[in-house]
């Protein structure tokens, strides 16, 4: 397996310099860049010339991961060239008419056979019920098949995201790429450094992803008071106190981050799920908190790939932990480095959602306020 | 050096590694507040995520709580809220939120306003009491929640009823309980309803009702017709004392005790009062109930004034009636007496006359004086039939019960019957077995039915045959005697069947002319037969011939007032001892009932009586005894009568003692032959028996016997038939002059009139037996008059026989007398007295 890594950013162009001529077929250019950027179209265009053959697909993002650093307003392009395993693409639309279910199950369906070993999925971030699109993609596909991937973003704007893919790029799609053959291995890891703080809550009352009432309170104003001055940025200053979720018959908690607010309803957009009568709790973090959970799914990552290093590393980290961070975000990024080694190509964004299984071997879930980290490698 | 700061020189400055020596103090300052930072948002941190784990762990015991307390609260039947001081619902159970409607049921939920769940129901039209009048309603409901008095009730659209329970918390919220009481609101609402339709019906009934509890005897409820029969004003029942209604205390004491007893009361008659006073009866049903929770009583009273007062009419006419039929009885019984009498007269001297004539040989006037004497007999036997029937229909024909052997009283039926029988040229042949037994029942009354049966046949056949049949039903479930009469005469036809057994009634009124007869005969037959628990029925063919049967029980059970047992029917006075002296008749037959019968008929005739059954103990019997006569059956197994008279008249110790010969084998000749000194043919009749043996027996001396009887004809009939057979005869037409007689010389026997001015039969009784020396004097009374039951009473064990006056009254006489004082013993006794 071959990657080689580009990125482009306004004041250098595309650095190193895009190689031309084609390249083989079992290729896939992963692309992440600024929405505005994606949706101009032209960077891509030109990726799409200088890979001849390979399939491109990507999207927009709340920063970019390239290597060891993180970066804003920059396109990144990584490209794997597998020698044995086969790929195949497939993307579909979000709308009114399709739900977020259907259509998970109808790109895995597509995708699905018996040499399939994994689905990497890139999505809509804020028109999708994330929840169910995992729940969709995991009906899809045949036992023993991972499927990981996230949610794209649009910096801290949550105003518009976007999907690139060969079958058509915009908002409000999917696509999802599938890996076949018994050369791949396949290894992930999601972990998220988050702790619960304060009382725990009911959820008096909430429709599908939308949160209304916490023990009867506005969840909206709960936030606020929590947010203080940050509360003006709602809603991205949410995703410092995203809440834990537990529904009231029990089992394991998520980590659920906010993706819009309506002040006239008081009401807040989940990208998951918030089960009415369930409780939920608010969480908080700090940068060592973070990065020892970015070392965690990291290690967690490498279980799958037996005694190989990764030869690629596609990391899917909440903008919520970018916020955190803030400057020191870049400290997650080393820490996988750190578990990587130096070979390893790393990509990936800051995203709206990330899908991965809980555990090894489960279905794929929606994650938030992860670090979730999919790596391959070939025999 | 910090991370973040190290990132940061290396990021803005391009430093890596060494510190330019000028910023190096500044960096360190900067580096230790970076992790001076750090170190204190760390505590900060710790700090909250204990507090966080203590505030979890808190809410974790709250929520145990809470658990257990919305596990009590659900589980409890009533539903359950819980509204805090601003009206939210806090706590609810299910059975609070599924007492509302499909429609609502969905509002009730934590933190919803009381208001707004109420104003929900309404609007979705559950509330029944709201109805039409929401606004008001909600604005009550609401102060009443605000302000809870405790308990109310509310009625649901769906038919439910709830009871709800409120109260106010501390805290200033309410608290409420929710029962669904739709049950018993059913119950109660079908109580009430129950109730009412029973009041509708008690108002209307045509019945006088009346609730009155128990213990205080007040009246609770009563009907417009318990009032209207009380003349009670408008509801003035109510909380009367129902005791002041009673008339008679005492009325009240058995009703109240019975209805203790029995729980109930079915038709008892009491004797009540209005408010005016007036008494009047009732009929009451009373029944014990719970009204309202306490022991009481229904009493349903119908007036029963009118039909009281037409049983007291009825009763009087009763009583005129009982009356009347008294007089009628009084009246019959007097008249026979007064009919009898003369008519004795006319018939015993009649029979004098036609004796006189006979021996005159004036032949005509023997025809016309038996003319006199069929008349008299013929008037003297419907007197007696009238008699009979007016007292069967009186009700005061009395059976007197006694066992008796069948075949002797077929016998003597037999004998009475067969010289009627030839006067018509008929036969009488009788079919009874000699060991038909006994039978328990009256014998004069079994005896005068077959009699009636058989000198009918005998009226109404010519030169034909009269067989008289008896038998002994034991196929049925009991013992039954049939008797079957049947005659070949000139029967009858169905018509006249069925009036045959109706009084007055002959078959054809032509027939009592051609026939005579008071067409009585029958009519009394049945009755006798009915009396006795049997019936008489007929089977005829007109032309051809009638065959009475008549069924009776072998035992007559005493089962009415109107029986008597037969030990109460003979006057039990001094047996007449078995004479003495008197002479022996040696009875030899083989038959036992013939035996019997013959020391019956010789005992009477004052004879001792010794039986021989068989030819070997005739001889031993004769020689040992020496009986003055003996009679012999002809015809015994081994050495028959021919073979004893032969030896007798051969033993010269014997030969002397005379032989009557007393068989069925009509053979005088060889009779006289052998040396028989007369000759009887069965069936025996007994006057002829006796006077045959006292033709061979030498007579006793003459029985004294003084008449006491006011009626001179009478007297001296009695006095002729005596003296007839050898009598002496004193006579006194009183009491009072009876007792000088038996002063100047003691009796063998009395006859005693009872009916007689001075001093009467009953008086001269009462003197006769108070005498020590006259104690032991039979006495037969002799009367015309129907004996009461307290003349009985008075006579009872003071005479010894009863004759009344009639057609066979002088036989009658004569062989009481016969019984009583033996014709060989009077001598005797009477010479004894004088000496």
């Amino acid at each position: 397996m071959k990657t080689a890594q580009y990125k482009w950013s306004q004041s250098d162009g595309w650095r190193p310099n895009l190689p031309s001529g084609d390249v083989g077929r079992q290729s896939v250019v992963f692309v992440f860049g600024a929405r505005s950027l994606m949706q101009a179209g032209s960077l891509v265009g030109e990726l799409r010339n200088h890979f001849k053959g390979a399939a491109m697909l990507g999207c927009s993002t709340s920063g970019e991961i390239i290597g060891d650093v993180v970066v804003d307003d920059s396109v990144s392009a990584t490209l794997a060239d597998f020698e044995h395993t086969r790929l195949r693409f497939a993307s579909a639309t979000i709308g009114e008419a399709k739900a977020s279910y259907d259509v998970g199950k109808e790109l895995a369906q597509q995708l699905n056979d018996a040499s399939l070993r994994h689905v990497f999925v890139l999505s809509d971030g804020l028109h999708v019920n994330g929840s169910d699109l995992a729940r969709g993609l995991a009906s899809g596909v045949s036992e023993g098949v991972s499927i990981t991937g996230g949610l794209s973003g649009d910096g801290t704007n949550f105003a518009e995201t976007w999907v690139i893919a060969d079958g058509g790029a915009g908002p409000q799609r999917v696509a999802a790429v599938g890996l076949y053959g018994d050369d791949l291995r396949i290894g992930y890891g999601s972990m998220g450094g988050w702790q619960p703080f304060g009382p725990l809550r009911t959820i008096t009352r909430a429709e599908g992803n939308v949160l209304y009432e916490l023990d009867e309170r506005s969840a909206l104003d709960l936030y606020k008071s929590y947010l203080g001055p940050h509360a003006d940025q709602l809603p991205s200053s949410a995703l410092l106190f995203p809440i834990l979720v537990t529904e009231a018959k029990g089992g394991q908690g998520v980590v659920r981050t906010v993706l819009s607010v309506d002040e006239q309803k008081k009401s807040m957009t989940f990208a998951g799920d918030i089960p009415q009568g369930g409780t939920a709790q608010l969480m908080k973090t700090n940068v060592d908190d973070l990065v020892d959970g970015a070392t965690a799914a990291a290690k967690a990552s490498l279980s799958g790939l037996g005694d190989r290093r990764p030869d690629l590393a596609i990391l899917v980290s909440c903008v919520g932990r970018k916020l955190v961070m803030k400057q020191r975000t870049e400290e997650e990024i080393e820490a996988i480095r750190n578990v990587f080694g130096a070979d390893a190509k790393i990509s990936g964004f800051y995203s709206y959602g990330e899908l991965c299984p809980f555990i090894h071997g489960g279905d794929c879930r929606l994650h938030n306020q992860t670090m979730t980290i999919t790596t391959f490698a070939e025999d | 050096m910090h991370r973040l700061l190290r990132r940061q020189l290396r990021k803005h400055l391009g430093v890596e590694g060494e510190v330019p020596a000028a910023l190096q103090s500044f960096v360190a300052a900067v580096d230790s507040a970076y992790t001076d930072f750090d170190s204190d948002r760390a505590m900060v941190e710790r700090s909250q995520e204990l507090s966080s784990k203590e505030l979890s762990e808190a809410r974790d015991k709250a929520t145990e709580a809470q658990r257990r307390l919305v596990d009590a609260i659900e589980s409890i039947s009533e539903g359950f809220s819980l509204y805090d001081a601003d009206d939210k619902l806090v706590i609810y159970n299910r059975r609070y939120r599924d007492m509302h409607g499909t429609a609502s049921i969905n509002v009730v939920n934590q933190g919803v306003s009381f208001e707004t769940i109420l104003r929900n129901a309404t609007a979705s039209g559950e509330i029944r009491d709201a109805e039409g009048r929401v606004e008001a309603w909600i604005e009550h409901r609401l102060a009443q929640h605000r302000d809870p008095k405790g308990t109310h009730v509310q009625r649901r659209s769906d038919g439910r009823w709830i009871q709800i329970n409120e109260r106010k918390t501390d805290d200033g919220g309410t608290v409420a309980t929710y029962t669904d009481i739709t049950d018993v609101k059913k119950a109660e609402q079908a109580i009430q309803e129950s109730e009412q339709r029973l009041r509708v019906i008690a108002e209307a009934a045509p019945m006088a009702v009346a609730i009155v509890t128990f213990d205080d005897g007040i009246i609770r409820y009563a009907n417009k017709r318990f009032s209207e029969m009380f003349e009670l004003e408008g509801s003035s029942a109510l909380g009367l004392q129902a005791k002041t209604l009673y008339a008679d205390p005492q009325h009240r004491e058995r009703f109240i005790s019975a209805l203790t007893e029995y729980g109930h009361v079915e038709g008892m008659e009491m004797l009540l009062k209005r408010v005016g006073g007036e008494e009047f009866w009732a009929l009451i049903a009373s029944q014990r109930v719970e009204f309202e929770g306490r022991p009481a009583m229904i009493n349903g009273l119908a007036d029963i004034s009118d039909r009281k007062r037409m049983e007291g009419e009825l009763h009087k006419a009763i009583w005129a009636s009982e009356q009347a039929t008294r007089a009628k009885s009084d009246f019959v019984a007097n008249m026979s007496h007064e009919l009898r009498t003369p008519l004795n007269a006319i018939i015993g001297y009649s029979e004098i006359l036609f004796e006189d004539a006979q021996s005159a040989g004036r032949d005509s006037e023997m025809a016309d004086l038996r003319k006199i004497q069929d008349a008299g007999k013929h008037l003297l036997g419907l007197i007696d039939n009238i008699l009979d029937l007016s007292k069967i229909e009186a009700g005061k024909m009395t059976l007197y019960l006694e066992t008796f052997e069948l075949r002797p009283m077929i016998d003597s039926v037999a004998a009475t019957v067969t010289p009627l029988a030839k006067k018509t040229g008929n036969a009488l042949v009788v079919n009874c077995a000699d060991e038909i037994g006994t039978i328990h029942s009256d014998l004069t009354k079994v005896r005068q039915t077959l009699f009636n049966l058989l000198s009918n046949a005998c009226k109404f056949t010519r030169n034909g045959t009269i067989t008289l049949t008896v038998l002994r039903d034991t196929n049925a479930a009991s013992e039954w005697i049939e008797f079957q009469v049947r005659d070949t005469g000139i029967g009858m036809t169905p018509d006249q069947q069925a009036k045959v057994f109706e009084a007055f009634t002959q078959a054809d009124d032509s027939t009592t002319r051609v026939y005579g007869g008071t067409g009585l005969g029958l009519a009394i037959t049945k009755r006798f037969c009915r009396l006795m628990g049997g019936d008489v029925t007929l089977i005829s063919e007109a032309g051809k011939g009638t065959t009475f049967v008549v069924r009776l029980p072998a035992v007559t059970r005493a089962a009415s007032d109107t029986t008597v047992s037969a030990a109460d029917k003979r006057f039990e006075g001094p047996q007449a001892a078995e004479p003495e002296h008197a002479p022996i008749v040696l009875v030899v037959d083989d038959d036992p009932n013939a035996r019997e019968l013959l020391r019956r008929h010789l005992q009477r005739g004052g004879y001792a009586v010794r039986v021989a059954a068989n030819g070997e103990e005739a001889m031993q019997l004769a020689r040992t005894l020496h009986p003055d006569v003996v009679t012999l059956d002809a015809l015994m197994p081994q050495m028959d009568g021919w073979a004893v008279l032969s030896a007798m008249k051969e033993d010269a110790v014997l030969a002397e003692i005379p032989v009557i010969m007393v068989t069925i084998v009509d053979n005088q000749g060889i009779g006289f032959s052998l040396g028989a000194a007369d000759y009887l043919v069965k069936p025996i009749d007994r006057d002829r028996l006796v006077s045959a043996v006292e033709k061979c027996c030498p007579r006793g001396a003459p029985r004294h016997v003084l008449i006491v009887e006011d009626d001179a004809s009478a007297s001296e009939l009695m006095g002729r038939a005596l003296r007839q057979i050898d009598c002496m005869v004193t006579q006194a037409k009183n009491g009072r002059i009876g007792l000088e007689r038996l002063n100047e010389a003691s009796p063998d026997a009395i006859l005693l009139d009872l009916m007689m001015p001075e001093m009467d039969g009953f008086e001269f009784i009462a003197r006769l037996r108070a005498e020590a020396r006259w104690r032991r004097i039979p006495v037969i009374v002799v009367t015309a008059k129907t004996l009461t039951a307290e003349d009985r009473a008075r006579l009872n064990g003071q005479v010894q026989h009863l004759v009344h006056k009639g057609e066979y009254s002088g036989k009658a006489v004569l062989a009481a007398l016969d019984e009583l004082v033996p014709r060989h013993t009077g001598r005797t006794r009477i010479g004894h007295e004088h000496h």
